[in-house]
């Protein structure tokens, strides 16, 4: 106890009292969050586990019982065509969602590396689309997107369409109207991180390059980016985790619709648990996105710090 | 002297360039929050002018009036949920994450795990099982349980973020704390704290924010229209039949506005305590 790190040594007398008071109130620090936890993550997850494996139906709340049923409400999840639908939304969606964010604040990011004057009020603005509540932005989009609305107006004015997209209303279009929302809303993100990791790269890498002769681009390729390694990882790996979570943008824009075309993992779960009540394919499909989630951050976090132990 | 004289022009016109382009940069990122708020003064026929009017015609604030007049019960509603939120958090991952960065406990591993982990739950996985458990206890339609809902994402989040920032609180001065006879608490009080401010600064920002736009647990929770917060009461209220669109617009530009605001005014916490959490590990 005495003499690792953060504890310093005592000048008290030592006796195997104070030894374990001591102890005692270092759990202390830790045990509300830990309470929480339990409480609040663990025990919900494991709930979510339980529900998933009984038939469990609205009238169960009320106490009537909920039989155990082993996996049939995977198989009826897994036997939906909207589940694998929802899936490969997801997928859809998360991937261009973050490609697009990724690029766009990077090089945002680079550019606002230069020190020019309102800089500063410049990035406070633009950290805006990511702190407003969601519902906000995707309002704003219904509107933005809307049949009759501004980017149809610009899209046939630039001459790049002679019909107005029904964003919202076609199935074809759908789920790249909420993507381009999500984008927009992302930007943010990416930008603050990069621009900090920028930030963080000694300027004298740059000076030293400059006295070898390189120019601006390989100035960026062979110092930037891999002093930026890990800033991007952590970027990728954090956007993908929270991309495939959203839930917000997607319900109000279009719940899912029209027909599915815009259905993810997190809005069909939530129809199965709240919109039918079905709570056991609810859960089911609830802890498959979750094992998802989990195993995804697994691989990339394997693959991204390779002998890193977990 | 002629060489100074050009040298400093180029610079002028060189930053000048670059602050037009950062401001078309921000000014299309703005797009939609601008075009929020210039619609909340139009009518439903302005709106839908073609081609769109760039700045409200005929400003009126008749909109906002009656917006303003269905959301306000809701304000309150939503500023306890998110103070009580913003309370909680900070209580429970302050000293937790002070834990985790300095003291010799044991589980700590697995506790970080779980809130590692926590980061990838979805919402709806929480959301589900807490519906569930709070029915048996009367917490749904509570605020309590809203706030209790919103600290699943609050506490881990704010967690991260500060163990990064203690990490670097240098243990001389804690132990300089306990030479002088400051007991474990007195300690983390007097040194720590003060020192981790910016850290804790920007867990209170978020702990608020977080709530503040919170929707799927709201919707999940809660079906007594008096305890609706913002973002429930936007949702619901003013697109129950065809769709008034400025009125939309003036809503949500109502229920972001505190953060616009706030966030204006903060810029600094955030920005710092983003990457801290996220970058640092």
């Amino acid at each position: 106890m005495d003499g690792s790190p953060g504890v310093p040594h005592k000048r008290v007398r030592r006796n195997r009292g104070t030894r374990l008071w001591r102890s005692l109130g270092d759990y202390a620090f830790l045990a509300p969050a830990a309470a929480f936890a339990v409480l609040f993550l663990i025990y919900p997850l494991a709930y979510n586990i339980n529900v998933s494996l009984r038939d469990f139906e609205i009238a169960s709340l009320l106490g009537k019982p909920a039989p155990f049923v082993g996996l049939a409400n995977f198989a009826r999840v897994l036997d939906d065509s909207v589940f694998w639908k929802a899936l490969s939304n997801t997928a859809i969606f998360t991937v261009a969602s973050i490609a697009f964010q990724f690029v766009i604040g990077l090089l945002i990011a680079l550019y606002f590396q230069k020190k020019f004057f309102l800089n500063a009020f410049f990035r406070a603005f633009l950290i805006l689309p990511w702190l407003i509540p969601i519902i906000s932005s995707a309002n704003v989009f219904r509107w933005l997107l809307n049949v009759n609305g501004p980017l149809n107006f610009i899209l046939i004015g630039l001459g790049l369409g002679s019909e107005p997209i029904g964003w919202l209303t076609d199935p074809h279009f759908a789920l790249w109207a909420v993507t381009i929302a999500n984008i927009w809303i992302g930007i943010p993100f990416n930008f603050v991180l990069l621009y900090t990791g920028l930030q963080g790269i000694p300027r004298e890498q740059y000076e030293a390059a400059r006295i070898d002769g390189a120019n601006g681009w390989q100035s960026t390729v062979f110092i930037t980016l891999p002093w930026l390694r890990p800033v991007i990882a952590t970027v990728l790996l954090l956007g993908t985790i929270y991309t495939s979570k959203v839930f917000d943008v997607i319900w109000v824009m279009t719940k899912g619709g029209p027909a599915n075309s815009s259905q993810v993992l997190a809005t069909y779960t939530y129809q199965w648990s709240f919109e039918l009540y079905h709570f056991g394919p609810g859960s089911a499909a609830a802890t498959l996105m979750f094992l998802l989630i989990g195993t995804i951050s697994v691989i990339y976090i394997r693959l991204a710090r390779p002998g890193r132990a977990l | 002297m002629r060489a100074h004289r050009d040298r400093d022009v180029r610079k002028v016109v060189r930053n000048t360039l670059w602050t037009l382009g950062g401001t078309a940069i921000t000014a299309v990122m703005m797009v939609p929050i601008y075009w929020m708020v210039i619609s909340g003064f139009m009518t439903q026929k302005e709106m839908f002018h073609v081609p769109p009017y760039l700045w409200p015609v005929r400003p009126t604030l008749d909109v906002w009036k009656a917006v303003v007049a269905s959301l306000a019960p809701s304000f309150l509603n939503s500023v306890i949920i998110s103070l009580g939120t913003m309370t909680l958090t900070l209580l429970v991952a302050v000293p937790a994450a002070y834990a985790v960065a300095k003291l010799p406990v044991r589980g700590k591993g697995p506790f970080i795990m779980t809130i590692l982990a926590s980061q990838m739950l979805p919402a709806v996985v929480i959301a589900m099982p807490l519906f569930l458990l709070f029915s048996r206890f009367h917490l749904t339609n509570s605020l309590l349980g809203l706030i209790l809902a919103d600290s699943t994402f609050t506490i881990p989040f704010a967690t991260l973020v500060l163990q990064a920032y203690m990490h670097n609180v240098p243990l001389e001065l804690i132990e300089a704390a306990y030479i002088d006879g400051a007991s474990k608490l007195r300690a983390f009080l007097s040194v720590v704290v003060p020192v981790s401010l910016p850290g804790i600064a920007t867990a209170a920002i978020f702990g608020f924010l977080i709530p503040w736009g919170d929707f799927i647990y709201a919707l999940t929770m809660v079906t007594n229209n008096n305890l609706q917060p913002l973002t429930l009461a936007l949702y619901q209220n003013i697109s129950q039949y065809r769709i008034l669109w400025p009125n939309l617009m003036a809503g949500s530009a109502l229920v972001a506005l505190p953060v616009i605001i706030f966030v204006l005014a903060a810029n600094r916490f955030i920005s710092t305590g983003i990457t801290a959490g996220a970058v640092k590990e």
